[in-house]
């Protein structure tokens, strides 16, 4: 599988996030003064919305500041290939809905390893084992933890 | 001596077959995940919070504390055997260990210098904490309401100001995080809050996921742009040996007084909120400077070694103090074992070793152990270093996604984890790579719900009065100074470059 690594994409973040904070401030600093209240007068106590109020209060102050400082600052760099684990990770859950958790995990790694990466049958071999023994041996065996067995399974046992 | 009946006491709470296996699994772990080029401690850690399932709480803490502690053991391994730090701490222990390593051909014996200095220096500093602590769960006892608000605004914007290289970003995440732990039910009035209709925001976001996603999975997007590096070669021809690795009673008599001064020197730099190891070594290896050295600093010192290796460790140890005595962590590390140590009932603060002394004097103890088994392990695994430190990023890259993936499921039994992990992890790479560090993000989430617990509080006393809150005492009026001085720095700091009154690095 040939992939163009040097492909990137140049992204202002640096005035992006700030802006995305002062919306997740506004958004709460809205319910919180809009919705839950600020102070019971007649309790004479805070509401629910007291503390995310001035918190989301401060949050809205600040990335104003940071999306300023962002302005000048030269826009971050932003590789194709790094979203390729975040993307390998909605195909595993899409995955285990059929085959199942851990046989998805386990072709995952082999895909990864053998097909993209381009490794050897003996790395690819101990990475499986690896992985096997930490998902199998760790999780499902000595920490009892229950993984979705995907509906074709659930078909043929019922 | 009454501190030392309790620390027996701690010692008798731990010494059961099961707490003594989850030591040496913790120490074990610990040590190989923070050799690990590229992987760190913060991640590492939260990487094998899943692990303490299986365990009772005293045993749980037991592990947590073991592979904590034994992960800055690991990081010096890299710096001296690659001249690649494993963690920001061990950055000053490859000035002289990779010349003593390569130039002056001793690799084993500069390992061990920097597990035995290690060891000394933990020591010292848990020593120390066996007495700083209590008596700073003492001091914390004369803290109300207001003064833990200020205290914990103080220690969350100082993370925000020292982590990082934009203290406005560093306050930004901070904010974020405490609006993100939020999320869920208010726990004073029992209603939802922010829950938008979904049911399972209804639980809030999990601690588990978020830190996996926000360190470890953020890491391994990090680490596809290394993966076709090539690897760095080690500059050793010397096969390691734990034979050759020993050292003679000049060596050690050369290692010991930088390593105690060290020691205690980091104890105290650890106490500090976002001071942490890094900080201590850089202190260790500076006051190092000034004393007598059989060869010069950077030239493949021993003392160089020791000096840093005993006051990251001891800083490791120290900052367990603030941790368990105000449930105030002092670097991101931190914050995920405190969140840790709350997903199992224990809630540090100034009456947890009156109330909960098993937890409080096991966990020290425990970090005793711990220093012993991670200078023996550390031994051990001197042979095997060179194998263990050659594994390719890209086969890592796999192995910690499906990690994050089981870790995050298993904490929900269900794909919210997942998806938490998910959405954390990319955004915390955002995050990075715009330039802001997630870590004070961690600590605020680990945090809120006793700050906003302790506002609500506050503000209940002072009858809605802020005067009250902020200037209730001495102590609180000190605190609020502080406050507004760490609030306040960077929007003068930046007005005075606005106006051209103060210049930037760059233009001068």
């Amino acid at each position: 599988m040939k992939i163009d690594d040097k492909k990137t994409v140049k992204i202002p973040s640096k005035i992006l996030v700030p802006l995305i904070t002062m919306g997740i401030g506004i958004l709460f600093a809205v319910i919180s003064f809009g919705q839950y209240g600020f102070w019971d007068s007649t309790a004479m106590k805070p509401t629910k919305g007291f503390f995310p109020g001035i918190i989301s209060v401060g949050l809205i102050a600040l990335s104003v500041l940071a999306f300023i400082n962002g302005l000048k600052s030269p826009n971050a760099e932003f590789r194709l290939i790094n979203w390729y684990v975040p993307a390998a990770v909605l195909l595993i859950i899409g995955a285990t809905y059929i085959i199942g958790m851990i046989p998805s995990l386990l072709i995952f790694v082999f895909l990864w390893l053998k097909i993209y990466e381009k490794q050897s049958w003996t790395t690819t071999l101990i990475a499986l084992a690896i992985v096997a023994f930490i998902v199998i041996g760790c999780f499902r065996i000595w920490l009892d933890i229950q993984f979705p067995i995907g509906f074709i399974v659930e078909l043929i046992f019922g | 001596m009454e501190n030392f009946a309790l620390l027996f006491h701690g010692f008798q709470v731990v010494f059961t077959l099961q707490n003594i296996g989850a030591c040496l699994l913790g120490a074990l772990l610990g040590l190989i995940v923070g050799a690990m080029p590229g992987i760190g401690s913060l991640a590492g850690v939260a990487l094998l919070l899943p692990l303490t399932y299986k365990f009772n709480p005293t045993t749980a803490i037991v592990l947590l504390g073991a592979l904590y502690y034994s992960n800055m053991y690991g990081g010096s391994f890299s710096a001296i055997l690659l001249n690649i730090p494993g963690d920001s701490p061990a950055v000053m222990t490859a000035l002289d260990g990779y010349p003593m390593a390569t130039v002056k051909k001793r690799p084993g014996q500069a390992l061990f210098t920097a597990n035995l200095a290690s060891c000394i220096g933990g020591t010292i500093g848990m020593l120390i904490l066996a007495f700083l602590g209590p008596a700073l769960a003492d001091a914390g006892l004369h803290f109300g309401p207001a003064e833990m608000t200020i205290l914990l605004l103080v220690a969350m914007t100082s993370i925000g100001w020292l982590v990082g290289s934009n203290p406005t970003n560093g306050v930004v995440l901070t904010l974020l995080g405490i609006l993100v732990a939020s999320i869920g039910m208010d726990l004073q009035s029992g209603s939802p809050r922010f829950s938008f209709g979904n049911v399972y925001l209804l639980g809030g976001v999990k601690f588990i996921p978020f830190v996996i996603g926000t360190v470890g999975f953020a890491q391994v997007m990090k680490l596809m742009d290394e993966k076709d590096e090539k690897a760095k070669e080690s500059g050793i021809t010397e096969r390691l040996t734990i034979r050759g690795s020993m050292l003679g009673l000049h060596d050690v008599k050369r290692i010991l007084p930088p390593a105690i001064r060290s020691g205690v020197l980091g104890t105290f730099v650890g106490v500090l909120p976002g001071a942490g190891a890094t900080t201590g070594a850089f202190l260790g290896y500076a006051v190092q400077r000034a004393f007598k050295n059989e060869e010069p600093l950077g030239t493949g010192a021993m003392e160089g070694i020791a000096a840093c290796e005993a006051a990251n460790n001891a800083a490791a140890a120290g900052s367990f103090a603030p941790l368990l005595a105000l449930g105030i962590p002092g670097s991101g590390t931190g914050a995920v074992l405190l969140g840790g140590l709350m997903m199992w009932g224990l809630n540090p603060g100034p009456l947890l070793f009156q109330n909960e002394p098993d937890f409080a004097w096991g966990l020290i103890a425990s970090l005793f152990i711990a220093n012993i088994f991670a200078l023996l392990i550390a031994l051990g695994v001197i042979p095997m270093l060179l194998k263990i430190l050659a594994v390719p990023v890209k086969v890592l890259i796999p192995i910690i996604t499906v990690v994050c993936i089981v870790g995050s499921y298993s904490d929900t039994y269900s794909f919210y984890g997942v998806i938490i992990m998910l959405v954390s992890g990319v955004c915390g790479y955002l995050f990075e790579k715009s330039g802001y560090s997630t870590a004070p993000m961690l600590l605020s989430f680990v945090l809120a719900p006793l700050l906003e617990d302790n506002m609500r509080k506050a503000f209940v006393i002072s009858g809605g009065s802020t005067s009250k809150v902020f200037f209730n005492s001495a102590i609180s009026t000190v605190l609020t100074i502080v406050f507004c001085v760490l609030i306040l720095t960077p929007v003068v700091r930046a007005i005075l470059k606005k106006t051209g009154i103060l210049k930037d690095k760059k233009t001068k």
